[in-house]
């Protein structure tokens, strides 16, 4: 008898101490989705080219943004997975995430739809009547256009060591860095078939044809091993830095923009406020060191809007509480 | 009562360690003619560990997730090291066997994908590697009547202790 009521009360124990651990909202406290966070495979973050510094984020009022996003009354995100993140399971996995969520935090979210292929999720809050749509995508210029049709835009893969996020495959850029002046690309590479060719001077431009395709290159292989080409590829230089930011259109208004890859801050701040200098208009969640693989801060980031957490602030202690990084999350 | 309690535990606990389960991945490969990069799901359906000369048994399932027709296409499945082949169905086209070490490599040839089609590969292998170690388990698309390249994902199986 003794034995039963102590695995009775082990077991109660058990049950008690997840609970205690949602409701303080600390580290661990979302410990209960990991059984959905299952990866394929292990994620390996590119070295960082910058040492670490302070977190440091800029403080913002998020009031206005839920008030401008739930005005047609539809919320729209978009998240996009590059390469090394992107499968086909992140969809569904975000969609139980968000469910789990939704109870957790006892949200009125009903009307529940996961798309065909696990690429949209929507939903909506019976009490305000605000539908919530997301679409989960994987291709660059599917991702590109999102910044003028979506109010949160989200990124979750590599930094490309800071010339841009890459969907994919590692040479599929879409170029926001400034640290790269050129990028070695494949001639084949059909978002850059167009693209000036530099460093012409080092290696000049020659002609392959493979089938009835031609097309320039310069050399084989890569120079720099972070191109991540093989030695068969037909390679030509092209213009790196932010050149695919500064094309790229955005929605009039507020939006909020998500990058969840290595040392974000450091790589692309300077960029995208040369462009919105206003974090009122345009705020981002990124990072400030390595991050990794794992789906649950896009979900947190989904179910923090929906839940209309009011400081940015608050999200970030969300996001940092998931340990899937080392508190690397920061708004700039 | 006790006993009852008891055996419903070491059920649970039995179970938990009875990992079956499936990973999927992707693995996006450039259209010869176009260009347009064409996704293709893997789903990888198997024990995700084995021990010491346990034998596996394992399913590949590959679905053309994009609007490209892909012809003439190769499926490489690059078995970890220190495994061996048992069996496959469809068999492989080729069986490629290596020196020390290093695990078979398999291909399918001649492929045709259509857009949605999903075509199924199941296959046995031998782990003998040491205990504690991961398998590697590389899965390529080619196309090499058009091209070299090979793309590929990898999913782990880890050999118990």
């Amino acid at each position: 008898m003794r034995n039963l009521r102590f695995i009775v009360s082990v077991g109660i124990a058990l049950l008690i101490a997840p609970i205690s651990l949602h409701a303080s909202g600390e580290a661990g406290a979302f410990d209960f989705l990991n059984p959905l966070d299952v990866q394929p495979s292990p994620w390996i973050p590119e070295s960082p080219a910058y040492p670490e510094e302070p977190a440091d984020p800029v403080q913002a009022d998020l009031t206005p943004f839920y008030g401008e996003f739930e005005k047609d009354g539809i919320v729209t995100m978009y998240v996009s997975y590059g390469i090394g993140t992107y499968y086909p399971a992140r969809g569904l996995q975000i969609f139980k995430m968000l469910k789990a969520l939704a109870e957790h935090y006892s949200l009125p979210l009903v009307e529940w739809e996961l798309g065909k292929d696990h690429g949209s999720i929507s939903f909506r809050d019976s009490k305000r009547n605000i539908r919530y749509s997301i679409t989960i995508g994987y291709e660059r210029n599917e991702y590109i256009q999102s910044f003028s049709n979506y109010e949160v835009v989200m990124y979750h893969g590599h930094s490309r060591y800071g010339q841009g996020p890459a969907f994919q495959h590692y040479q599929n850029y879409f170029r926001i860095g400034r640290n790269f002046e050129s990028i070695e690309v494949d001639g084949r590479n059909i978002y850059f078939k167009d693209e000036p060719i530099l460093k012409t001077e080092l290696y000049a431009i020659r002609e392959a044809r493979i089938g009835s395709r031609r097309f320039p290159f310069q050399y084989r292989g890569q120079k720099d091993e972070r191109s991540e080409l093989p030695k068969t590829s037909y390679t030509k230089n092209i213009p790196g830095k932010d050149v695919d930011w500064k094309n790229t259109r955005f929605l009039p208004g507020r939006q909020i923009f998500y990058f969840y890859s290595c040392s974000n801050r450091q790589y692309w701040r300077d960029s995208i406020r040369e462009l919105h200098p206003d974090i009122q208009q345009k705020l981002v969640f990124g990072t400030f060191k390595l991050g990794y693989g794992a789906t649950k801060p896009e979900a947190l980031m989904i179910i923090s809007i929906v839940n209309g957490i009011k400081e940015s602030s608050g999200i970030l202690d969300v996001l940092n509480s998931t340990k899937d990084c080392d508190k690397c999350f920061t708004t700039f | 009562m006790f006993h009852h309690l008891l055996s419903i535990i070491l059920i649970l606990i039995g179970t938990a360690h009875v990992s079956f389960a499936g990973s999927s991945g992707a693995i996006s490969i450039p259209h010869p003619k176009t260009g347009e990069w064409c996704l293709v799901g893997l789903d990888h359906v198997g024990p995700k560990e084995l021990s010491l000369n346990e034998t596996g048994t394992f399913r590949i399932r590959l679905q053309n997730r994009s609007s490209c027709t892909l012809k003439y296409l190769e499926f490489i499945d690059k078995l970890p090291n220190n495994t061996s082949f048992i069996r496959a169905q469809p068999e492989p086209s080729r069986v490629k066997k290596q020196k020390k070490q290093r695990g078979p490599i398999l291909s399918w040839t001649g492929l045709r994908f259509n857009p949605g089609d999903v075509q199924v590969f199941d296959l046995e292998i031998k782990a003998r590697e040491k205990p504690d170690r991961m398998l590697k388990n590389r899965l390529c698309l080619a196309m090499p009547r058009y091209a070299e390249e090979e793309y590929c994902y990898y999913f782990e199986i880890k050999v118990r202790p």
